[in-house]
């Protein structure tokens, strides 16, 4: 035990000087220190090098282009599909390829990023939307072709059924998008809006009817209100 | 509520996930140092056994679509051995998912808590149990004599409720006022480091200084924390608004209640440092703001605004996302802006008299946050009082004054510290 003179307290450390106030301790007696901690140790910060690479080449390629793209030829701005194509690039690796979210999440990712991506590359291309190949027939697609995936999913990983349900939800919803556009007349292709809407509403219906008391639980607490 | 397979985050619980990050954790620690070096197995077996009985322990925090709830945890949770850095966020892989961890070092055990789950009291109640389970598997002779809640006490579905929902009466009403207090400022430490000086203070001595005083002991250090934070001026904001002592208050004491969930609330002493002080002054302050806020009436007021805001139809139909961003900007000027500290006193802690031969002494640290950079945590037990400061910066003024001030009212303190040289 030691003692700070001029703090008037007694301290129970290994230390040569006063916690509080700096000055040398006197020592009173031989006793052990009261209790011990465990010594500081810098915090070790994972960083992931890969990922920061890719940053960096995809940032640096899609200023580079844009520059390029500004400067030579402002009519065609084709740097945006070099650009669209590092968002999705990104996107892969970062949240779907490297992480540990649940399947049916990157799957719900993925539909979005393509669709925000080829919608993006439609646009530069075509210079308009309406009826466009991406919100004609890429983007329904995609949707159909992603809740098919998740119905897979769901039946073979029956186990973490809990943890997908609510991107499975999603997904869902999701589905009936191409239709709103097909009926905001955003395109006049029906078939494969329509297709995805079906599909959509068929496993809404299939779940109503073969859903058991977990799927009920599940959509109860993740609506809670 | 047991057999429900999960539950709603209680009134005091709902604002944690969304305000924690790295520097501002909302996580506080109770240890006990027992007589011997700590056997991690057993403390590992006692944590398993323990852990089926605290079903409000056992879960894992899950997101909704407008609320987070919890659902029960199939994981293990695992011992570790004590970290250097105290109350780390909850958000760590190792943690499988479970908002407490349970430590050791040498002879101390230590629980550490995300306030999503309890309160200082609720934790004190699961350590002792752990303590306890762990004795009697060391093969020590320790009976509960009513005082632990052991693995074959049976949970209690009232252990679980949220009592602030049920002492909810809407026809109570509450006047907010929650100014910007003065705060602390320093020198962070660059990483998340906190140094924690505890003292040890003996209860005799302080209730010899409380007599002449005529105040209670919360009282008494409240007021010689505000004293020497006066005296502190080069770790204080230059402003003329006041100090703001914030005090949490265990409503167990007001509201006939069992959880072991959240139920506590808090009062502001609030004093303003614009004119010369004395410690008197101080004290009579504190007095007379405890004597009016800890009233069973201004404290059920209180509930009813937190539980009213709950129960918003707005607030319940917004999605999680808008929600936490609303909570976490408003947190910043409802949660920390109007308090200058936080002086938590969890009050005496009776152990069985079996047990208390072996469990030296009880440890309770707040964290403190880059948002509010001293907490300070009060514990008694077998008439020694542990008082603990823990800082997120590198200026000792304020410590170095209270201790000083302590000095003088003529108590023992022994110091101890967790910090090498800064």
């Amino acid at each position: 035990m030691k003692k700070c003179k001029q703090c008037r307290v007694k301290v129970s450390t290994t230390r040569k000087t006063c916690p509080l106030c700096g000055n040398f301790l006197e020592i009173i007696n031989d006793d052990p220190v009261l209790t011990t901690y465990p010594p500081h140790q810098p915090l070790v910060q994972k960083r992931n090098l890969f990922l920061r690479i890719l940053a960096f080449i995809l940032i640096v390629s899609s200023l580079i282009s844009l520059l390029i793209n500004l400067i030579y030829n402002k009519d065609n701005l084709w740097s945006f599909y070099i650009i669209g194509g590092s968002i999705y690039l990104w996107i892969l690796f970062k949240s779907t390829i490297l992480s540990k979210t649940p399947i049916a999440k990157k799957l719900i990712i993925q539909m979005i990023v393509i669709s925000l991506v080829v919608a993006l590359i439609d646009y530069v291309s075509d210079k308009k939307l309406i009826n466009g190949w991406s919100v004609s027939y890429v983007i329904p697609v995609l949707s159909f072709v992603t809740t098919v995936a998740n119905i897979i999913v769901i039946m073979i990983k029956r186990m973490k059924y809990s943890d997908y349900i609510l991107y499975f939800l999603g997904t869902i919803f999701l589905g009936f998008v191409p239709m709103i556009l097909y009926l905001l007349k955003v395109t006049n292709i029906l078939w494969p809006s329509l297709s995805a809407a079906c599909l959509s509403l068929v496993t809404i219906i299939g779940m109503i009817v073969f859903g058991d008391r977990q799927t009920k639980d599940e959509i109860k607490k993740r609506f809670h209100i | 509520m047991s057999t429900k397979k999960w539950y709603k985050l209680d009134n005091a619980a709902k604002i944690f996930p969304s305000v924690t990050n790295k520097g501002r954790t909302n996580t506080f620690r109770v240890s006990m140092i027992l007589d011997h070096e700590i056997k991690p197995e057993v403390l590992q077996e006692a944590l398993e056994i323990v852990i089926k009985r605290f079903v409000n322990l056992n879960v894992k925090l899950k997101r909704g679509l407008f609320w987070y709830y919890f659902e029960p945890n199939d994981a293990k949770p695992k011992v570790v051995k004590e970290s250097p850095y105290i109350c780390q966020s909850y958000k760590r892989k190792d943690l499988n998912n479970f908002l407490f961890e349970l430590s050791y070092y040498d002879n101390r055990i230590t629980l550490e808590t995300f306030h999503s789950l309890t309160d200082g009291t609720g934790a004190m109640e699961m350590l002792k149990s752990i303590c306890f389970t762990y004795l009697k598997l060391m093969g020590y002779d320790v009976e509960d004599e009513g005082l632990v809640l052991t693995e074959d006490t049976e949970v209690r579905r009232e252990e679980l409720e949220d009592s602030f929902v049920k002492n909810y009466d809407p026809k109570v009403k509450y006047p907010r006022n929650a100014g910007r207090a003065m705060h602390f400022v320093g020198t962070e430490y660059d990483d998340l480091w906190l140094a924690v000086i505890k003292s040890i203070m003996d209860v005799n001595q302080l209730k010899e200084i409380t007599k002449k005083y005529d105040c209670t002991i919360t009282e008494f250090l409240g007021s010689a924390i505000i004293y020497s934070a006066y005296k502190s001026p080069n770790v204080l904001e230059k402003t003329k608004r006041p100090f703001k002592l914030f005090v949490p208050v265990n409503l167990r004491r007001f509201f006939l209640t069992q959880t072991l969930r959240n139920f506590s609330l808090f009062i502001r002493s609030s004093i303003s440092f614009d004119k010369e002080l004395t410690f008197k002054d101080i004290l009579d302050k504190v007095k007379a703001d405890f004597k009016d806020q800890i009233q069973k009436d201004k404290l059920q007021a209180q509930i009813v605004a937190n539980v009213k805001l709950e129960k918003n139809f707005i607030m319940r139909i917004m999605p999680l996302f808008i929600k936490e961003l609303v909570l976490k900007l408003g947190y910043k000027t409802w949660g920390e802006g109007p308090n200058s500290l936080s002086f938590s006193n969890l009050g005496v802690v009776q152990l069985p008299k079996s047990m208390s031969k072996y469990v030296k002494r009880i440890n309770f640290t707040s964290g403190a946050s880059r948002g509010s950079l001293i907490g300070i945590g009060v514990v008694s037990y077998n008439n020694q009082l542990v008082l603990s400061i823990s800082s997120a910066m590198v200026e000792r003024d304020f410590q170095k004054n209270l201790f000083r001030f302590l000095a003088d009212e003529g108590l023992d303190i022994i110091i101890e510290t967790n910090e090498l040289e800064v």
